[in-house]
């Protein structure tokens, strides 16, 4: 347990060492948002009008949470795995005495908490100046179901990407694999557009998928009262993708080392 | 105007170089196509979503939606093309102290810069912007003159240069900020957004919002229109003046950077 705070902790500090760095990170989260919100301006032909059943207000507080969101639950993963087995730095990690997926999902965590602490006053001071409650009727309740969501969304995601991540054990350059990954989650989580939006033969194949319960889920979550019946249809997604992945990444993890070489290091 | 032809021989001879080093590297070359092909095919079924809903984005209809995409493939791969890598190896050279080898050579250190770091992987992505530009074209039954076409590329080239100086800028905050790597992401992320839809899409932005967007959206809304055959002059010669102060500031400011460089053996 001491390693593991160990790691979380060390990630902090490095967080909090480029404070510099994470708020230009959390100001590119906030340009596509802002550049949405203000399409949408032009899109509904009054503030009052409903578009899928969103408001031009909802849509606003949807953008800013689900920036928020972004902060605290998207990493990438892939990045740090596909770099470390290119260069040959992953041999540094496989000697450590804590496996090498749980020192990056460790360090992921300290990094994306100390991220959000920097981001989530300025969510609260836009939400005052623009008179938007982020969290409609709270409840303990809803706050606890809400804390358990993003558990499981940020490790659902994290092994989502850590998988592709693993392919470069076979590709080494896996720019172009990850970007159709980000491509298909960007539309598909809501992260551009509610998918309420999206076209109605897409919507049926998402609901399927994790990447809505991903980032649209937990936004729906505060907004909304959801039904128990969909809460846990939501989260039982989410434990059995995760289940999936785990799987999966356990096994491609497995494989790829055996197929993995560095050398001059 | 000699040193003008040699620093432009010696940039296209060093995109030669880059393309002959590309090409050795085919698998790269094909993960990056992919990559493109994926992000256009983001950027239309965006603009076409956005396009249906509400209102729409007026004075635009679907074609018309389709070939102002194009124009954004052809301008997000010409930042990446030309500038993304240099502003990398600009960084890169600047945490290792190693920026005396550009400062040290016998051309403008700005040029020297710009010799080292194009990236014609992403030539896919123009040809893929093109491909794009010529469906939309055929589908609206429109036959630019040459004309229109060099006055659409000249304005997507000042759209680049108002991109370039701004990462330029962003890239040179290192100078002063530890691991300040991602500032040049966004520029690039400003230009890549905002640039999505066209100028009338922000229209109800506000005034201080509208103006500030203005400069991103109109590198595209501007070359998309000239192939429309629409001629905004106030806005061509806003484009223009904004693009041209903007490179003589960030030039002004690399001078004064520089003056705060010191390297690692220095």
């Amino acid at each position: 347990m001491r390693k593991f705070l160990a790691v979380i902790i060390m990630s902090w500090q490095d967080a909090l060492n480029h404070r510099a760095r994470i708020i230009v990170w959390t100001s590119i989260d906030l340009i596509l948002p802002i550049v949405m919100v203000l399409l949408f301006r032009v899109i509904y032909p009054t503030p009052t009008s409903l578009i899928n059943g969103l408001s031009y207000s909802d849509l606003v507080r949807y953008y800013l949470l689900i920036t928020f969101l972004k902060v605290l639950i998207i990493s990438y993963p892939h990045e740090n795995v596909s770099e470390g087995i290119w260069r040959g730095t992953l041999s540094k990690y496989l000697v450590k005495p804590i496996a090498y997926p749980l020192h990056e999902i460790l360090s992921e965590l300290g990094w994306r908490q100390a991220a959000a602490l920097i981001f989530l006053p300025l969510v609260i001071i836009i939400s005052l100046i623009l008179k938007l409650p982020l969290i409609s009727q709270p409840t303990l309740t809803k706050f606890f179901v809400f804390f358990i969501t993003l558990f499981f969304t940020f490790l659902v995601y994290w092994l989502f990407d850590f998988i592709f991540g693993l392919t470069a054990f076979w590709f080494t350059d896996i720019s172009g694999i990850a970007s159709l990954k980000n491509v298909f989650f960007t539309l598909l989580s809501g992260q551009l557009i509610p998918p309420q939006f999206l076209p109605q033969s897409l919507q049926q194949i998402n609901h399927w998928l994790p990447f809505q319960y991903i980032m649209a889920f937990p936004v729906k979550l505060l907004q909304g009262n959801l039904s128990f019946s969909s809460i846990s249809f939501a989260l039982g997604l989410l434990i059995f993708y995760g289940l999936i992945f785990s799987i999966f990444a356990f096994w491609l993890w497995k494989k790829g080392l055996k197929q993995y070489s560095a050398v001059g290091l | 105007m000699k040193n003008l032809l040699k620093n432009i021989k010696l940039l296209l001879l060093s995109y030669r170089l880059r393309f002959s080093e590309n090409i050795n590297y085919r698998a790269s070359l094909i993960s990056h196509s992919i990559a493109m092909l994926t992000y256009a095919f983001l950027r239309v079924a965006i603009i076409l979503i956005a396009g249906s809903l509400g209102q729409g984005i007026t004075g635009w209809n679907t074609y018309q939606l389709i070939l102002f995409t194009g124009i954004q493939q052809v301008y997000i791969s010409l930042i990446f093309l030309l500038v993304y890598r240099q502003l990398y190896i600009l960084i890169q050279n600047i945490f290792l102290g190693q920026l005396e080898y550009d400062l040290t050579k016998p051309v403008d250190s700005q040029l020297a810069i710009a010799l080292k770091g194009s990236n014609l992987n992403n030539i896919f992505g123009v040809v893929l912007g093109i491909i794009i530009i010529i469906f939309s074209l055929f589908k609206l039954k429109l036959t630019p003159s040459i004309t229109n076409f060099i006055i659409s590329a000249i304005f997507l080239l000042f759209g680049v240069l108002i991109i370039y100086s701004i990462m330029f800028v962003c890239s040179i905050l290192n100078f002063w900020f530890d691991r300040l790597e991602n500032a040049r992401e966004f520029g690039l992320r400003l230009a890549g957004e905002v640039s999505r839809f066209p100028a009338n899409a922000y229209h109800k932005a506000g005034t201080i919002m509208y103006f500030l967007l203005l400069p991103f959206t109109l590198s595209v809304t501007i070359p998309a229109q000239a192939l429309l055959n629409q001629f905004n002059l106030t806005w061509m010669l806003g484009l223009i003046v904004i693009s041209l102060s903007l490179f003589y500031l960030s030039r002004k400011f690399w001078q004064f950077a520089l003056k705060n460089y010191s390297s690692a053996s220095s």
